[in-house]
């Protein structure tokens, strides 16, 4: 069986935002990781084409946003699906984060 | 083989339907094991909200596993009480020790970087237990039905 992972693309948008599609797990984390290392200290990451986060992909993201916080920029999500703003919510991070409609 | 309450009793519980599966301990399996649980979980007309939060309750199981396990197979198992109940078994190799007693479990909060997986399991299921030894270790969790009405 030929196995098949989660993908996870990335793409700057005109406006800079780092627009996500796909899902965010342990597999795929290394990837946004990098992909999130390249932004500038004030940056917008559009989470509206993310189907799913778990805990592998939130350590990443609140990683993210803590080294900017510390450089006095910072790092807003975008427009996160129902289900995701759910898991922000459930995994105790919504509060903390920067998170748009 | 001696017999241990760590196995999946066929017991009192045989009304509803199960699945078992394993997957091999690569990261990019994780998401089979989610899209296999969610498929399976759909067929038997489990609320939305409450299949998103089996898939996430497995992905976290699952990942850890894969991290803290000896390397192997890990066994999925997904039972389904239709209107009752929900329950999901995950099991690898390695000694039960590595897994951390679940009054540890704490729901996550604020901004710590690590550690948060487990939390996450605790807040989402109304029982947790983690049973094995030197050999293998498995973690059962049970998550009651919720009836809701879905927006869409």
């Amino acid at each position: 069986m030929t196995v098949e992972g989660p993908r996870l693309d990335s793409q700057l948008a005109e406006d800079g935002a780092l627009v996500l599609v796909g899902e965010i797990d342990t597999y795929t984390a290394p990837e946004l990781q990098h992909s999130l290392v390249a932004l500038p200290d004030r940056c917008v990451v559009d989470l509206a084409a993310v189907s799913f986060i778990d805990s592998s992909g939130l350590r990443v993201i609140v990683e993210a946003h803590s080294r900017r916080r510390e450089r006095g920029g910072g790092m807003t999500l975008r427009s996160p699906s129902p289900s995701v703003e759910r898991l922000l919510e459930i995994s105790g991070v919504a509060g903390h984060l920067d998170v748009e409609p | 083989m001696g017999t241990t309450g760590a196995e999946q009793p066929p017991g009192p519980h045989a009304t509803g339907d199960e699945l078992t599966f394993e997957v091999r301990d690569r990261p990019e399996n994780v998401s089979v094991a989610r899209r296999t649980i969610g498929q399976f979980l759909g067929q038997y007309g489990v609320p939305a909200t409450m299949v998103d939060e089996m898939q996430l309750v497995a992905s976290e199981l699952v990942t850890n596993a894969m991290l803290h396990g000896r390397a192997g197979p890990i066994g999925v198992g997904v039972q389904v009480h239709p209107a009752v109940d929900v329950t999901l078994n995950v099991r690898n190799a390695g000694p039960v020790s590595a897994i951390p007693p679940v009054a540890a479990w704490r729901p996550p909060n604020g901004l710590v970087a690590s550690g948060r997986g487990l939390g996450i399991v605790r807040t989402l299921t109304d029982d947790v237990e983690v049973h094995g030894d030197d050999e293998h270790a498995e973690v059962t969790c049970r998550r009651r039905w919720v009836i809701q009405e879905d927006a869409r």
